[in-house]
């Protein structure tokens, strides 16, 4: 296992490095630069085209690539080529609000998508399954904005429970800190929620047209002993996939619900990053988001052979 | 089979309440409004800034003001960015100026306490106020002020262009000088109203730059001191409690003009919030975590007008231009093309698609808030709305089908403009083709002379005419034309205010007859904010330095 691991670890470098020559190379074709986005819409042409050259953004691309890989293998991501700030700060800073939010947002998906899911499942074609299979289609086809904007418009203006936006980190106090993330996880949290309620109800249908659900229900297994350990743990293999889908989803497509809410995290930075062409920082983001990415899918592998210890990590 | 039916309806009849629950939710808060008319002059409502000092109770007034802004800036380095948030939230506020303008748009004195002009316009002198001190505790100098405008002046091309080799000299303390080149009689109106402020800090701050050659800290005269800025989230500024206010001239009152005057700052911390979804800013005023938001369109605005306790105030903010393409490369370098896309554009239809009802039409280049520059020359070009003579204009440029292409950024709704244009044009027989990119790609697009014939774009309001860009032979546009360029030599060289005029209504003349660009008209921009909230301070922006809420 051990060796398994250190060599999927490894295999990361290699994915780093494609991902890094593709996002460099699509960042610095697009057309825009940062120049513009310092001095503004008024500046004069002649200051433009001097703080370019002054930036170095007339050099010749694979020049550029090269200096700024460079630093990358010396563990410097170098810095924001608009705000001049290290990028490994400016990440750091946005990255904690994002992993609160994914983390709360797949909180309450779990706790929503498992049990209606197993729900649905067991009462196949009647009310409760129709209820369930409306909730996933409302999850997967009303876009998160709108869902936020109407969760706020109802709980922060009408009801005044939660802040309209803004994000209050651990310290302002897990009180204040719960309240600042909760619309903002659940407009982000639903639509994974529909997609796991969905995969839940599936896996758990197959499982329980099997032979040893049939044989453990008749030698008397109660329901919820049925449910919940024979039938669910079999299910979890392709349940934990989509979780896996899900966790990365959450922490690399939060952008619209993170710019709604005021988020400061990985995707509201992106997001201005983009538009304010700052390539150091766009970069980062990319290449953080694939390592997440290998991360997560490396855990979720592992995860598979203590769901079920037939698959060999191997 | 019943059974079923009616599992179904009760499915549908549940997905229809839940979308109904939402819709509800959002309709709810939406006052009624009244319907969009026609009417081409928008109704601004700025109130007045002036500050009944004595009826505030300072003892009781809320601590935080709290701000929402939709724009965050790249830096807050204002000699070297032009960009309106930087300018609205720390000019006036945290830095201040040698001069700035008051409510007429008029240089009066702010860090100096008077200043005179050469006879021929080339030499300025600058008298400092004395005791002045920076946040930092260190007392303004001419050594600061020499070192804050030199560099203002590099940073800032066109300034450099206007003053030549001349530079800022320490005469005494509090006394320094600069001699221009040639007549440089807009400098003043430069240092007080340009987009990029010529603040002043101290000379150690000019000298602490980063790799990149920007501020690091910012430390300024101002009545609020810079406290922190979180990326992504806030800027807090703090009352300056050793700030030495000053009173207009020739008055001992309490008063603000403009962005002159006596600066009280009553509210202890200033936070401005980085929101930015507009939805989410009105939301936020709405439920009062917010006490004022910026940048308040005209269909927002009627949302903050119909709740209770809360109030829109709204201004003209700049002009749109449609700037022609007048290379080579584009068929709008012929004048008679220029002209046909001029007399078939509607500029109510043009505004309106992008503004709803923050919008005025008007010929002049120079907007309301530079009173001094307003003239009516050349407006029998303007709005005119005249199919056949569009056509006549198009047979004399020997059209033929050829396509005229118009880039539009997304930004602020201009690709409607472009497509309400593209329709028009349409309609005299033109074959148009429109490209509607992000900005930060306009701007790179816009410098290929073959990708656009015209391209939408927007002038914030400025305090001279010769800052207007589109004038310049390099601005993406390219306007190389020797009368234009001797009109506006003579504006430059104007050694009077009145002879600057009269060659100003000359270059506006000559505008509408060449068109470097046509000015569609004159947008607005809103400000929502509590019935709390007391003392702010309006014109071309919104300033805090008098704002309060009573507790």
């Amino acid at each position: 296992m051990k060796k398994y691991i250190i060599k999927r670890i490894l295999a990361v470098i290699p994915i780093l490095l494609v991902v890094s020559v593709v996002i460099f190379s699509l960042v610095h074709l697009t057309p825009g630069d940062p120049a513009v986005a310092i001095l503004g819409s008024d500046a004069t042409q002649e200051d433009i085209l001097a703080l370019r050259e002054a930036m170095g953004l007339n050099d010749p691309i694979p020049v550029q690539y090269v200096n700024w890989i460079v630093d990358v293998f010396h563990g410097d991501l170098g810095n924001s080529v608009v705000s001049n700030a290290p990028v490994a700060s400016v990440l750091k800073g946005h990255f904690l609000p994002t992993i609160n939010l994914a983390a709360f947002a797949m909180i309450i998906s779990l706790f929503v998508s498992l049990p209606l899911g197993m729900v649905a499942a067991r009462k196949r074609g009647k009310l409760t399954d129709q209820i369930v299979s409306v909730i996933a289609l409302c999850g997967i086809s009303v876009p998160s904005f709108l869902l936020g904007l109407g969760l706020m418009m109802l709980f922060s203006v009408k009801f005044r429970i939660f802040p309209v936006s803004g994000y209050a980190p651990w310290s302002a106090g897990a009180i204040e800190h719960i309240r600042s993330l909760t619309l903002p996880a659940i407009a982000l949290g639903f639509m994974y929620a529909a997609l796991m309620m969905r995969m839940t109800r599936a896996s758990m249908l197959e499982v329980l047209g099997s032979d040893y659900i049939k044989m453990a229900k008749a030698k008397g297994v109660k329901e919820g002993a049925l449910i919940g350990i024979h039938a669910f743990k079999n299910a979890l293999v392709s349940i934990l996939t989509v979780i896996g889908q899900s966790i990365i989803g959450a922490l690399s497509g939060a952008a619209v619900v993170e710019t709604v809410f005021g988020i400061p995290g990985l995707g509201s930075l992106i997001v201005s990053s983009i538009g304010r062409r700052d390539y150091e920082v766009i970069q980062g983001i990319v290449l953080l988001i694939a390592f997440i990415n290998v991360f997560i899918n490396l855990i979720t592998d592992i995860a598979y052979s203590f769901v079920d210890p037939r698959i060999r990590v191997q | 089979m019943k059974k079923r039916t009616a599992k179904w309806l009760t499915t549908i009849l549940l997905s229809a309440t839940m979308i109904l629950g939402l819709t509800a939710c959002n309709s709810k808060s939406e006052p009624t409004t009244g319907e969009t008319t026609a009417e081409s002059k928008a109704e601004y409502n700025l109130p007045s800034n002036e500050t009944e000092a004595a009826a505030v109770d300072k003892a009781n007034v809320k601590e935080i003001m709290n701000i929402a802004v939709s724009q965050e800036g790249a830096n807050y380095d204002v000699h070297k960015t032009t960009t309106l948030v930087a300018r609205q939230l720390f000019s006036g506020t945290v830095w201040e100026k040698l001069v700035t303008l008051n409510g007429n748009a008029e240089v009066v004195p702010e860090l100096c306490s008077s200043w005179e002009m050469s006879e021929d316009a080339t030499t300025f002198t600058f008298n400092l106020r004395e005791g002045v001190l920076f946040h930092d505790g260190t007392e303004l100098k001419a050594d600061d002020v020499v070192a804050s405008m030199n560099r203002w002046i590099e940073a800032f091309s066109t300034a450099k262009d206007l003053v030549g080799n001349g530079r800022f000299e320490k005469v005494d303390d509090y006394t320094v000088k600069i001699v221009c080149d040639s007549a440089a009689l807009t400098l003043v109106d430069m240092m007080a109203g340009a987009a990029q402020p010529a603040i002043v800090t101290t000379k150690s701050i000019c000298e602490n730059e980063d790799e990149n050659g920007y501020l690091k800290e910012y430390i300024g005269t101002g009545p609020y001191k810079f406290v922190e800025w979180v990326q992504g989230q806030y800027i807090t500024f703090e009352k300056f409690d050793d700030y030495v206010p000053y009173y207009l001239e020739g008055t001992t009152e309490e008063i603000m003009d403009g962005w002159a005057g006596y600066k009280h700052a009553y509210t202890k911390q200033l936070k401005f919030w980085y929101v930015p979804e507009a939805a989410t800013r009105v939301a936020g005023l709405q439920t009062g975590q917010y006490d004022v938001i910026l940048s308040l369109d005209s269909e927002n605005s009627k949302i903050v007008e119909g709740s209770t306790g809360l109030e829109v105030a709204s201004e003209q903010a700049g002009t749109i231009a449609l700037v022609f393409n007048k290379s080579e490369e584009s068929i709008a370098q012929d004048i008679n093309i220029r002209h046909a896309v001029n007399a078939v554009a509607n500029s109510d239809d043009l505004m309106m698609s992008a503004f709803g009802d923050y919008y005025d039409l008007g010929s002049c280049y120079m907007d309301e808030s530079n009173a001094f520059w307003l003239t009516d020359a050349g407006s029998e070009y303007y709005n005119i709305k005249d199919e056949a003579k569009a056509k006549e204009y198009l047979e004399t440029a020997g059209y033929n089908g050829e396509t005229f292409k118009i880039l539009a950024p997304t930004l602020n709704h201009y690709d409607n403009i472009a497509l309400v244009l593209k329709a028009e044009l349409e309609a005299i027989g033109m074959t148009v083709e429109v490209e509607t990119v992000d900005w930060a790609t306009f701007t790179t697009l816009r410098e290929d002379k073959t990708v656009f014939d015209l391209y939408i774009t927007s002038f914030a309001s400025v305090p001279v005419p010769s800052l207007k860009a589109y004038y310049g032979p390099e601005y993406p546009g390219w306007t190389v034309d020797d009368t234009m360029a001797e009109k506006l030599a003579a504006f430059n060289q104007s050694t009077t205010k009145e002879q600057a005029y009269e060659a100003w209504v000359a270059l506006q003349q000559y505008s509408w007859e060449y068109l470097p660009c046509i000015n569609a008209g004159h947008y607005g921009t809103g400000y929502g904010y509590s019935e709390a909230v007391s003392g702010l301070s309006f014109g071309n922006g919104v300033y805090f330095w008098d704002a309060y809420i009573p507790q």
